[in-house]
């Protein structure tokens, strides 16, 4: 009964969350506030049918749902919708909520194809703490931060080149300024650094108690704190370099593609990370 | 019942016809009670700006509504007639209620889509109501005008960004710095222009201004006026460090800014915008300096893209808002049919009711021998009855007063009941009702 509650759930919300992604990719090409509204409200709906999709995951797995890929997608996934409708009803940047819940999107239909192993469930009970738990936590919030980061930087760059390329228009009005596209960048990775930072150190002191074994050169360990690297030269070139604009966008959205393949490729050649 | 709009605007009459013809605002009031007193008027509210002076009035009769109107601006401005006549424009009905729409909405404004002429619209309106000149029908239309235009105003772009050189400067430099309060402006040439370019920008917030001429003492004078700082020449490429904004409009013949000027700080700049306008002829500012990450250069050219942009958007916004006056047109018919309907329901109700007094009456002197329960009873009962035949005629009746051909079907459904008298008298009552101050209000023919 309650297996079948959570599939239906999951679909409707996939269903409703493609849906509000195209209203809001509508709304972008045409500009049509009705499309953006109905979008919006319907992503709040959808941010609702995903907290109740894990308040029941929650209830049927009896712990908090990140031990998995298939978990931590989604709660990532959960994170971003957050965030976006939080950050388009405090600061009302047009298109961010577009351009995030993208991201959110793809990686909503990555969650949904992506194997639910059994496997991984069984490995990730036996070696749950709750150090794994605030690693994963942090980790994930740190990478909600970074791809929102991420697509203020995209956005950053779109607004430059119409600026500069004097294309005049409406997307040009309805894009915010320059100013704060980059210190809601910067923002959010002054919180996504520490997060990332508190992330890799409490999993590495968790592989060091649970799995005594571990080599330290793993692909996992060493991209992740070269991803943290990145972040950490970002934040210095911004406060130390005074370094700013066309150049600091760039660096950021090189620095979040690289965070990708760290996620998403090096994780795979690691020998004990569960996660890809 | 008719509405119409009695009025001469910018595109219709001179500015010397129209300053003429523009009501002191403090005698609004008193011009829309005065107008109410003539003979023809039932409701009426008088829109004056400096662009226009309007008189929508419901009248009963169109013809004598719109003499009436003519003699009292004649009265009230003491213009001949003949003076002011050619540069009326006169609409009754859809062409009426569809002016005032597109009035409220900005669409016949000079700036189209300027929001000014909502709130001018909205006040008058509010003084007519204080007034009591204002009815039914004009309660309903304005308030409905107003909702329109802003919704107007919300769902579409009709009044966003700039339609003037000046304001797309400013919005420009908002769209990179967010706000310019906090900005370093340099004014490059104490000109007139330099001058209109200071005075917008500190009008918009930013007071931090340095400004640079050939001759110190001009350069001192205008930033002194705007608690600014002035410097040489000699001075611009240490001036360049610190500026934000930078407004040129020297009479140089040769480039006074150039790429290299702005490379040789931008390390030391490290890469802060900025922002550049060239509104010299010839220009001031080197082109190539567009090549810099950290310049947004542009030129008057530019800026009047810019104006042109923003008027198609706001062009295109006008068909949007076309398409919703046209739905609310609809809509707001729809309602004065059903206005015109309550007469109707009214008379029939009474008629029915007369009817059903009177057997009532017949019961009572031909069956005296029933008690008072007795007749109460009866009275209930045959009063169900009426209601419950009436049900379905006056539901009828309502789907009838918004088909199309209202007016035709609503007279044979009166026909049909025989009611025409007592409609007509329905309708008088409400004439009155609606109108106390009119003492020379004649009989109201209502056309739906």
């Amino acid at each position: 009964m309650m297996d079948n509650v959570i599939t239906r759930l999951h679909e409707l919300t996939v269903i409703l969350y493609a849906v509000s992604v195209l209203l809001y990719f509508i709304d972008f090409l045409h500009h049509n506030r009705r499309a953006n509204r109905t979008a919006f409200w319907l992503l709040s709906f959808v941010w609702v049918l995903q907290s109740l999709f894990l308040y029941f995951y929650m209830v049927k797995v009896g712990r908090f749902p990140v031990l998995t890929i298939f978990e931590g997608l989604y709660f990532y996934v959960w994170i971003l919708v957050t965030l976006s409708l939080i950050i388009n009803r405090l600061l009302r940047v047009d298109f961010i909520v577009f351009f995030t819940n993208v991201i959110g999107f793809m990686f909503m239909v990555v969650h949904t194809f992506a194997p639910d192993h059994i496997d991984s469930t069984v490995k990730a009970q036996q070696l749950v703490s709750e150090l794994l738990f605030i690693h994963i936590m942090a980790a994930i919030l740190s990478y909600g931060a970074f791809s929102l980061s991420f697509v203020f930087s995209l956005l950053y760059l779109f607004q430059y080149n119409l600026l500069k390329r004097k294309k005049w228009g409406k997307r040009l009005w309805r894009i915010t300024d320059l100013s704060k596209l980059e210190q809601m960048s910067y923002v959010l990775n002054v919180i996504g650094a520490p997060m990332l930072m508190i992330g890799v150190i409490l999993g590495s002191q968790w592989a060091y108690i649970k799995l005594p074994n571990v080599s330290w050169v793993d692909p996992k360990i060493i991209g992740s704190v070269f991803v943290l690297a990145i972040y950490c030269v970002y934040l210095y070139l911004r406060i130390r370099k005074g370094i700013a604009g066309k150049s600091l966008a760039l660096f950021n959205i090189a620095a979040f593609l690289i965070l990708l393949i760290n996620f998403f490729l090096i994780g795979s050649f690691s020998s004990f990370h569960i996660w890809l | 019942m008719h509405i119409i709009v009695v009025g001469l605007n910018h595109k219709t009459a001179p500015v010397e016809i129209r300053e003429r013809l523009t009501f002191d605002p403090s005698q609004l009031g008193e011009a829309m009670k005065k107008l109410n007193t003539k003979k023809s008027i039932l409701e009426n509210v008088i829109l004056s700006t400096c662009n226009r002076t309007e008189i929508y009035a419901v009248v009963d009769q169109l013809h004598t509504g719109r003499y009436y109107i003519k003699e009292f601006l004649s009265e009230w401005f003491q213009i001949e007639q003949g003076e002011f006549s050619p540069f009326l424009f006169i609409y009754d009905q859809d062409g009426a209620i569809e002016h005032l729409y597109k009035v409220a909405c900005g669409l016949n404004s000079l700036v189209l889509g300027e929001t000014q002429i909502l709130g001018q619209v909205r006040s008058s309106f509010l003084l007519a109501q204080d007034e009591n000149t204002t009815g039914t029908v004009f309660n309903q239309l304005f308030k409905q005008a107003v909702t329109l235009a802003k919704r107007a105003h919300s769902e579409t772009d009709i009044g966003a960004n700039a339609v003037s050189v000046s304001y797309a400067a400013v919005e420009l430099a908002k769209k990179i710095f967010g706000t310019i309060e906090n900005k370093h402006v340099l004014i490059i040439g104490a000109g007139k222009m330099g001058e209109l370019a200071i005075q917008n920008l500190h009008g918009n917030g930013a007071k931090k201004v340095t400004v640079i001429n050939r001759t110190f003492e001009k350069a001192e004078s205008l930033a002194t006026r705007f608690n600014g700082t002035a410097k040489s020449l000699d001075e611009l490429q240490s001036a360049l460090m610190d500026a934000d904004i930078l407004i040129s409009s020297t009479g140089a013949k040769g480039f006074v800014i150039t790429k290299e000027m702005i490379e040789n700080i931008e390390k030391k700049r490290r890469g802060k915008p900025l922002f550049m306008v060239d509104i010299a002829v010839p220009r001031d500012l080197d082109p190539a300096l567009s090549e810099l990450d950290s310049v947004f250069l542009y030129d008057i050219d530019d800026l009047e893209g810019i104006v042109e942009a923003n008027l198609q958007e706001r062009k295109k916004a006008a068909e949007t808002i076309s398409l919703m006056v046209e739905e609310e047109m609809v809509e707001f018919k729809q309602w004065l049919n059903m206005l015109g309907v309550v007469p109707v329901i009214s008379a029939l109700r009474e008629k029915a009711l007369t009817i059903q007094a009177e057997t009532m009456k017949s019961l009572e002197r031909k069956l005296s021998h029933l008690s008072d329960r007795d007749m109460k009873v009866l009275n209930k009962h045959t009063k169900s009855i009426i209601n419950q035949m009436l049900k379905d005629p006056i539901l009828q009746a309502k789907e009838l007063a918004g088909s199309k051909d209202a007016e035709k079907k609503l007279e044979l459904f009166m026909s049909i009941f025989n009611i025409e008298e007592l409609v007509e008298k329905q309708r008088e009552v409400k004439a009155a009702e609606q109108k106390p101050v009119n003492v020379h209000s004649s009989q109201p023919a209502f056309q739906s």
